[in-house]
Parts: C-alpha cells; structure tokens; sequence
C-alpha cells in the first residue's frame, strides 16, 4: 500500500453485472466502459475515494473470449472482488478465477450478487469454492445498490490488516 | 510498482520536441506515475490495457516481442514503449510530426529512463 492509493479489480462470470457494480458503487459515469453490445470487451474503469483511500477501479470481460485481459487487469492489483452471479450458481468460470486471484496472492471479497432476484446462502456459496472462513462472502445487488459499499469496505480493512502483518 | 520517481528530466526532453504535445509515465499496473487526474488516468489505463491486448496478440501468431505501439487518429499520433518491468511511456503528437525524430529521442529517453530505474533499485 502506497500513496494511499488502492488498486481494486472486479471478476466475474459473464453477465454477473460487473459493470453496474462499478457504476453504481462509484456513484459516478465511468471514465472508461469498454463494451459492444452491452458485453465489456475491454475493461471498465473509473476512481473513487473511500476510506481516506484513492481508489482505482476496474472491471474485468467476463467472456471467456476476452479472458487474456485479466493478466493485463490483475498486475499491481492490491486487492480483487469476485461477483457471483446468485441467478446462474457457481460456474466453471468462478472456479477459475477463484484460482487466478489465489495465484496474484492479495485479498479479495465474494460478492453474491443479484440478491434482489434470487439469494444464495454465503455458507453454501464458501463449501462450493471451498474458501475458508476468513473470506468475506456477501449478498450484494449491485442495481439497487445493496452492501456494495460494504464490500469495499470489507476489502479494504482485508488490505490494511495484511499490511500490518 | 508505484514508484515516486520522477521521469520529469527525461519527459522534458520529450516534450520539447517539434510536435510533442505531452507525455507521461505510467505503470503497468495502469496508474501513472506523477501528477494523477483523470485525463492521466484514463491514459494510463487505457494504454496498458491496449499493450496487453497488443501483446497477446503478436504472441498468439507468433510475432517476435512487442517494441513500440502506435496509435494514428486524425488529431495525431499517440506513440507508446515499454522500459523496464513495469512502466511504460506514452507520447501525444501532433498529426505533422517529425515520427523519426520523437522516436529516436525516445529511444534515448528510455535509457535514461532506464538508468533512474537502476538508481532507485
């Protein structure tokens, strides 16, 4: 951590709402939103300050097709945000990116997201990715703008203790 | 990654080039190094994600390594390099430049680059 500033990147499955997350926790028009036909291609993008923090936040592709920019995404991340999409389950791809952000070695929060059409039980959704309890694991609805600031803030403090160890 | 280090030297040199309109340094992480706004973090952002697309896409058809970028609009040229591990450095032109004379001096530029870089290691 450096220049209080924090690099945050969100993964998720394709159509786990990445986008509105970003857009709905930063409260603002996202500086860069790099989609066709409403699939980010890119990456999106946009800056917030919370907690005494600058933050930097990007939004991953979450087509398979486009997966070659999670590497480009991912460097110097100090933390991630994995978004689950409670409509669809666990797929094949959380699993995956599950395993990406454990390889970059920073700490990162599930958020469950679409709470408000279907819930999934946080304890169910940590046996499934078996991720231990440390993991903070939290229903979100990202369009009505349900705990995501608490999942920054939870990523945050995750940040700042791993710091002070 | 993110560096206090001050390329200002080196951009200066950049930037007094016939038809330079700026430059900047950024990390790979895509968070510039130095004055930080929106304009240089959109730029920042968006250049390192094109390196990497760019990247991937000279790997994948098996192109030798990416050296330079350049980017052609019709206000200008946007001219971007790689040096050392992690950062990256990004020139904004106008459309009449002298192209071979930005990139020799960029060419020295990243040296000197390079050189701070060693210093601070």
């Amino acid at each position: 951590m450096s220049e209080d500033m924090l690099k945050v990147v969100v993964f998720g499955a394709l159509n786990a709402g990445k986008t509105t997350f970003v857009e709905k926790l930063s409260g603002q028009k996202l500086f860069l939103k790099g989609e066709y036909e409403n699939i980010t291609t890119s990456f999106d993008f946009v800056q917030m300050e919370q907690g005494n923090f600058l933050i930097h936040l990007f939004a991953s592709p979450g087509h398979r097709r486009f997966s070659f920019m999670w590497d480009t995404l991912a460097t110097g991340m100090d933390g991630a945000i994995l978004l689950i999409d409670s409509t669809v389950g666990i797929t094949p791809v959380d699993h995956e990116l599950i395993k990406f952000i454990l390889n970059y070695d920073v700490p990162y929060v599930i958020a469950v997201n679409k709470n408000d059409i279907c819930s999934l039980e946080p304890t169910n959704v940590r046996k499934e990715l078996d991720i231990s309890d440390e993991i903070p694991v939290i229903n979100t609805s990202a369009i009505i703008n349900q705990n995501l600031v608490n999942v920054l803030d939870s990523l945050i403090q995750t940040i700042a203790e791993k710091n002070i160890v | 990654m993110k560096t206090n280090t001050s390329f200002k030297e080196a951009l200066t040199s950049i930037n007094r080039i016939n038809g330079v309109k700026d430059s900047i340094v950024a990390g790979l992480d895509g968070i510039p190094v130095g004055k930080i706004d929106k304009n240089t973090s959109i730029l920042s952002a968006s250049t390192v994600a094109a390196l990497g697309a760019v990247r991937e896409m000279t790997r994948s058809i098996n192109y030798g390594n990416l050296e330079q970028l350049m980017i052609e609009t019709d206000f200008g040229k946007i001219i971007i390099e790689e040096f050392g591990k992690e950062h990256v450095v990004i020139v904004l032109t106008e459309n009449n430049a002298n192209i071979g004379m930005i990139r020799v001096i960029l060419k020295k530029a990243v040296k000197e680059f390079m050189v701070k870089l060693v210093n601070i290691q």
